[in-house]
């Protein structure tokens, strides 16, 4: 069975990941695994110091409930076209490329679908791409879809 | 993704991103074009500016030669799976990845496929030139086969 791990971040351009994802997928006939990582790295760190446990606790469940409806938004889409799908959420302290990179070769995937999102300008200098990162931390093939 | 550009250097790894970009296009039932780039950039410096303009087309002669007899072996496999392939080879004074992206925009491609090792592997340790520099001038969407 041919394995594909796609990974989005929700916003607009996951909906041409995953136009892209199913047209390879339905060719492939493959199972896709949807990904979204989110965490800590999206909360500066001067803020994050001054957050409680609580308030931590309470954070996290908004971000895991975030998190659920863009991969499960994906995924409906996917099963729609009679892919079949499951959803994986990954909250934690890495960033979303390393996130993305250990799950994919973690797994028994054959591709790891990602979106080409750009950041823009000096950040971009000094953070490179979270698919520039991908396609230097995996050891999986990578299909960025611009 | 209908129409796939297939890049290939002659590597032992190009072969396996022929292998992968078989695969696709057979599911995909895409029209593939093989492209290899080749030109000055493969020497230094040093020892290019040694060459008479005589030694130029002599070299170019035997680069394209070369070129040629390798995309046809490429596209072999593609002709047997009954696909349609084209072939192309650049010859010229453009990076390689220059010349990828620009065949990829004119030409109209939904997809890139190249290879994260060629050539020159051991510079490269982590990902390839080429590829590297494909994916981040954004021309299309990439697959790195690694």
């Amino acid at each position: 069975m041919y394995r594909i791990l796609m990974a989005i971040d929700g916003d607009e351009h996951s909906e041409r990941v995953t136009e892209e994802t199913i047209t390879i997928a339905k060719g492939l006939n493959a199972e896709v695994t949807v990904l979204h990582v989110t965490g800590e790295y999206d909360i500066k760190n001067r803020i994050s110091v001054h957050m409680s446990d609580d308030y931590w606790a309470q954070v996290k469940k908004n971000m895991q409930e975030e998190a659920d409806k863009i991969v499960n938004k994906a995924a409906e889409k996917l099963k729609e076209n009679g892919v079949k799908t499951e959803t994986k959420v990954l909250i934690g302290k890495q960033s979303p490329a390393d996130g993305i990179c250990k799950m994919a070769d973690r797994g028994d995937f054959n591709l790891l679908i990602v979106g080409s999102h750009r950041l823009k300008g000096v950040r971009e200098m000094f953070l490179g791409s979270v698919s520039n990162k991908v396609a230097h931390c995996t050891v999986k093939n990578v299909l960025i879809v611009k | 993704m209908q129409r796939i550009l297939i890049a290939t250097d002659g590597s032992d790894h190009a072969e396996k991103v022929i292998d992968k970009g078989l695969v696709l296009a057979e599911a995909l039932n895409a029209e593939v074009t093989i492209i290899t780039v080749v030109g000055e950039y493969v020497f230094s410096p040093r020892v290019s500016m040694q060459f008479t303009n005589d030694n130029w087309k002599q070299i170019n002669q035997h680069l394209k030669e070369e070129a040629e007899e390798l995309v046809a072996k490429a596209a072999k496999p593609f002709k047997e799976k009954g696909l349609s392939v084209e072939t192309k080879v650049v010859i010229g004074h453009q990076a390689p990845a220059d010349a990828i992206c620009e065949v990829a925009s004119e030409g109209n491609y939904d997809l890139v496929i190249v290879g994260s090792r060629g050539l020159r592997g051991v510079k490269e340790m982590f990902l390839g030139s080429v590829s590297n520099k494909v994916a981040h001038l954004g021309c299309t969407s990439v697959m790195i086969v690694k």
